[in-house]
């Protein structure tokens, strides 16, 4: 769907993106993270056509962004990192504005902008003037407004910053359906565990390069491998010691208050088997689980 | 109202929302009229008491002032109203919005230069009734009303494409403004001036001194024709041929003879058409550089 090649862009003296290379396949719910200033929100503005690169090009379907703006525009449905909204207007009215320049008919507009709000859960709020929304529904209002071309591709730059729970969730669970329907989303945020439960894919930027990109669920399991086993216990006698140091996949074991945690290259079985083990020799264990992958982890390792 | 330009749509209904526009237009008239009122009151029925005489010419010079004060608007409000146009937008972070839809770049600065024109129209539209005292004793033809509207139009469209251009270019709407007064400034006042100074001191090298014939001799020679685009000559020619005030400035630009002679005579058509190919240049200016994609030569 999305295929960014060395992607260059320079503000003033100060370089925005480093020859960024990624792609994106269609209907992937793709995180792009990095740290403030890495490039997400320069990358994004370009894809959508409100930016040109330095250098490098983006295809999107195969054709260049620079060459068929206007085509691929009608395409793209795009929502910045803040929520502009006209005074005077109503909901119902700013919908069918931005319908109206995607040269949609009035008939056609109605009827979108009555299925996106039932969407969204904001049919009560139509007749309600844009600028006495609360943050949260302004918000809601400006994804409702990115979809109303009904697009193949929807770009998000923090959608979900400061609203509140209830709607985050709402956004997760629409996007994912959007993302089930056929559509390709690319979302940038901070909250890296909502992105790690909604995304099928990540890319990490950092200094205007990609550093990783993959699969999330791939992502995890591979970094959940590699994190140390924690074993907490109540009791844990000299011999299990004596036994946990003697064995060959163990490694490094950082001793805690009432747990102990190493790094285990075995299999579950040999972990199952280490566990007998150390119950045998008199060791009263409360738990033992090998620390879970976080994206958060993955994301402070790979940006430092 | 489906091929309507969606950004001039929408700029109007918000314009016809808005308390100011309702404030503007009564007090804009309530102005005109009073002033109408009092002038024809003093005019015909004051004087004709005084001194048991009427001057029914009088009413050309009514309608002159009453023109001079809707010009006098359009110059003021026009460079307002355009300046925040666009910088108005990027200001309140709707531009990119607009951009990343499929309108194009030449569709925001016609629909923002119709929407801003649109206010002056409505005011000059909504005090014809007033203008129509002009009527009650003649002189003035609805073909010169309408003449005159036109003038109107296309002038707001000038000094509108200058607005509109400094608010492409400006990031903020005080800049903007600061920018399009500025170049109002120097158009409307600055340059008569210049002309006039330079006019001045030719006269006094040639014969070594001046004069009040000399002074009052007004800018002659291929100078002159920079006086197409100061639209205060264009009204002068507009009144001069409706009313006949003003003729002097034209008369002095027809004494050179040849091609300003027929400048002269058609001053007010041919100013007007100077003044929309301006306009036209700057609005394509505008939408290139509104557009995200258009090559910068200055490239970092």
């Amino acid at each position: 769907m999305i295929k960014i090649r060395n992607l260059r862009k320079v503000y003033g003296d100060i370089p925005a993106l480093c020859g960024l290379t990624m792609e994106i396949g269609s209907c992937e719910l793709f995180g792009f993270v990095g740290p403030n200033g890495a490039g997400k929100t320069t990358t994004m503005k370009i894809i959508a056509g409100l930016l040109r690169a330095d250098s490098g090009e983006i295809l999107i379907d195969g054709e260049r962004v620079t060459v068929h703006a206007k085509k691929l525009k009608g395409e793209i449905g795009y929502v910045p990192d803040f929520f502009g909204v006209y005074d005077n207007l109503k909901v119902q009215e700013y919908m069918e504005f931005y319908a109206s320049l995607y040269g949609m008919s009035g008939r056609e507009t109605r009827k979108r902008t009555e299925e996106l709000l039932g969407m969204l859960n904001m049919t009560e709020w139509r007749e309600e003037m844009v600028d006495s929304l609360s943050r949260g529904m302004k918000q809601k209002l400006c994804v409702a407004r990115a979809l109303v071309n009904n697009p193949k591709l929807l770009v998000l730059d923090e959608p979900a910053s400061g609203m509140e729970p209830k709607y985050r969730r709402q956004l997760k669970e629409l996007l994912q359906q959007l993302c089930a329907e056929g559509k390709t989303i690319l979302i940038s945020s901070h909250n890296l565990q909502e992105l790690s439960e909604m995304c099928t894919n990540i890319g990490v930027i950092d200094k205007g390069r990609l550093l990783m990109q993959g699969n999330v669920q791939e992502i995890l399991q591979e970094q959940t491998i590699s994190n140390p086993y924690v074993l907490q216990y109540i009791r844990f006698p000299e011999e299990a010691m004596a036994l946990l140091k003697s064995h060959a996949l163990v490694k490094n074991i950082a001793i805690r208050e009432n747990s102990l945690s190493f790094p285990f290259t075995g299999t579950r079985e040999e972990a199952a088997a280490l566990l007998s083990g150390l119950v045998a020799a008199g060791a009263e264990i409360s738990s033992f689980f090998r620390e879970e992958g976080s994206l958060e982890k993955l994301f402070l390792e790979v940006t430092t | 109202m489906r091929h309507i330009n969606p950004v001039y749509k929408r700029e109007l209904k918000q314009t016809a929302r808005m308390k100011k526009t309702l404030v503007m237009l009564l007090v804009y008239n309530l102005l005109l009229a009073c002033f109408g009122l009092l002038v024809f009151y003093l005019m015909f029925d004051r004087d004709g008491r005084i001194s048991n005489r009427v001057e029914y010419s009088g009413i050309l010079t009514l309608y002159t002032v009453m023109s001079i004060l809707e010009f006098g608007m359009v110059l003021l409000i026009v460079p307002a109203v355009t300046a925040g146009a666009v910088a108005g937008e990027r200001e309140k972070q709707t531009l990119d919005l607009l951009l990343s839809t499929k309108v194009s770049p030449l569709q925001i600065v016609i629909g923002k230069l119709a929407a801003s024109i649109s206010m002056v129209i409505l005011l000059a539209v909504s005090s014809l009734p007033v203008l129509a005292i002009v009527f009650s004793i003649g002189g003035i033809t609805l073909f010169d009303m309408a003449n005159f509207l036109i003038f109107i139009i296309v002038t707001a469209i000038y000094i509108g494409s200058f607005g509109i251009f400094f608010s492409v270019c400006c990031k903020r709407v005080t800049v903007a403004t600061v920018c399009s007064y500025s170049t109002m400034i120097v158009l409307v006042i600055l340059l008569p001036i210049l002309l006039y100074a330079v006019e001045f001191a030719e006269v006094f090298r040639k014969i070594g001194y001046t004069s009040f014939t000399a002074l009052s001799r007004c800018i002659s020679g291929k100078r002159a024709l920079l006086l197409l685009f100061n639209p205060p000559v264009s009204f002068i020619s507009v009144i001069k041929n409706q009313a006949g005030r003003g003729g002097n400035v034209m008369a002095s630009i027809g004494s050179e003879g040849g091609v300003f002679y027929f400048l002269s005579k058609h001053w007010d058509i041919v100013s007007l058409l100077c003044q929309l190919l301006v306009a036209i240049v700057l609005i394509g200016i505008s939408a290139h550089k509104l557009n995200p994609l258009a090559k910068s030569r200055k490239r970092a």
